[in-house]
């Protein structure tokens, strides 16, 4: 096994598409509490495509809202700023990292699971008092160093899959097997590269660290989401796998079973139709 | 989706009202017309024919047979999906939960 240097983590990164510069204003004002909210409505606004899909979202079972949100500083209004942030950043960032078939990557059920993975931390952030919209972030990007393995080195990437399906492992096992590297660590520097605060950033801490930071609880909700999504199937790709859940994690989370259940359910209302509107099933 | 129900896309001319719609449908913006679950009526067919919807995807009841064969099914994928982190105790707990909350669904 040759693994990977940072060298080659930070070519890879710089190979990244550029992120359009309303999702870096927004990333910049996720640690700030005084946010000049209307210029950014306004801003979001201008971007036709995104108003719409952002709006579409805001409709949809995800709020269960009552009357129709019409427009984005209404649904600023409504929902709230930091909701319609998660939702733009979401948009977004599925759009920009969207489809390199040289990957050997299925970005469909990439994107699915990450949106699943989304959604599940969202609602178990509801039952352990953290901020929603923060862990609905945090979970679409748990798995970002992922793209960026699989695009960075397709052929070595194959190998990655091949590993994984004949030794019946997780996705995240194989690659740390194969490339020496776990994908968390590379998510991080992407994070880190778009300047995402530490908040987010340190949401990625690999399972072997065992670092306990500020933001443990919330990295552990992530931990646990990707396993929930896993275990729901909603990607439904032959060789996945649910990775091993830490007694860590868990603990910290006291999930109970009537809770579990709940967040199945909601996760599995709102699924199909958040792929939908963020254009992650083209008619799968 | 409920469990043992199949899915079946039916263009809007053969929609009758009752029929149960398995999908969200949404016009070209993206906005939700109809939520997924709710039943048809003269008045939404006429509606979505209006608004140019080709076709739907609609649930169809299974038989018992059919139902039961579904399960298994699901079961079964659950044992392949855990089956790398079995020796995990949170796992496991996971694994028995999803495991009642799929014999729980009701068609």
């Amino acid at each position: 096994m040759i693994a990977l240097t940072d060298d080659d983590i930070t070519d890879a990164i710089l190979h990244l598409p550029t992120l359009p510069s309303i999702v870096i204003e927004l990333i910049h004002t996720l640690d700030i509490d005084d946010v000049d909210t209307n210029t950014l409505a306004h801003k979001i606004s201008q971007d036709q495509a995104l108003t719409a899909k952002v709006l579409g979202l805001a409709n949809s079972s995800f709020y269960g809202m009552q009357s129709h949100v019409g427009s984005i500083p209404h649904a600023v209004s409504v929902l709230g700023f930091n909701s319609v942030r998660a939702l733009v950043t979401a948009t977004v960032l599925v759009q920009t990292l969207s489809s390199d078939p040289s990957s050997g990557l299925d970005y469909t059920e990439f994107w699915k699971h990450a949106i699943a993975t989304a959604l599940s931390a969202r609602t178990i952030a509801k039952y352990i008092g953290l901020n929603p919209d923060h862990a609905f972030i945090v979970g679409l990007l748990h798995n970002v160093g992922r793209l960026v393995l699989a695009t960075y080195s397709p052929v070595r990437y194959q190998e990655v899959l091949r590993w994984r399906s004949s030794n019946n492992t997780d996705l995240s096992t194989a690659e740390v097997q194969i490339l020496g590297i776990d994908q968390k660590t590379v998510g991080r520097a992407v994070l880190k590269h778009w300047k995402f605060p530490p908040s987010i950033v340190d949401t990625l801490n690999t399972s072997n660290e065992n670092f306990i930071n500020e933001h443990q609880r919330a990295a552990s909700l992530a931990a646990v989401a990707d396993a929930i999504a896993y275990g729901l199937d909603v990607s439904a790709a032959e060789h996945d796998r649910v990775p091993v859940i830490s007694s860590a994690d868990w603990e910290l989370l006291k999930l109970q079973e009537p809770a579990l259940i709940a967040i199945f359910n909601t996760i599995e209302t709102q699924f199909k139709e958040a792929c939908m509107i963020l254009g992650a099933s083209p008619n799968k | 989706m409920t469990a043992g129900t199949a899915i079946k896309e039916i263009a809007l001319d053969d929609a009758l009202p009752g029929m149960i719609l398995a999908d969200p449908i949404l016009d070209k913006s993206g906005a939700r017309l109809m939520a997924p679950g709710v039943a048809l009526t003269e008045k939404s067919i006429t509606a979505l024919k209006q608004r140019g919807v080709p076709q739907i995807n609609v649930v169809q009841p299974a038989t018992d047979e059919v139902q039961h064969q579904f399960r298994e099914h699901v079961l079964e994928r659950l044992d392949v999906l855990f089956q790398s982190s079995q020796h995990s105790e949170p796992n496991r707990f996971l694994l028995d939960c999803l495991r009642r909350y799929r014999a729980k669904e009701t068609p």
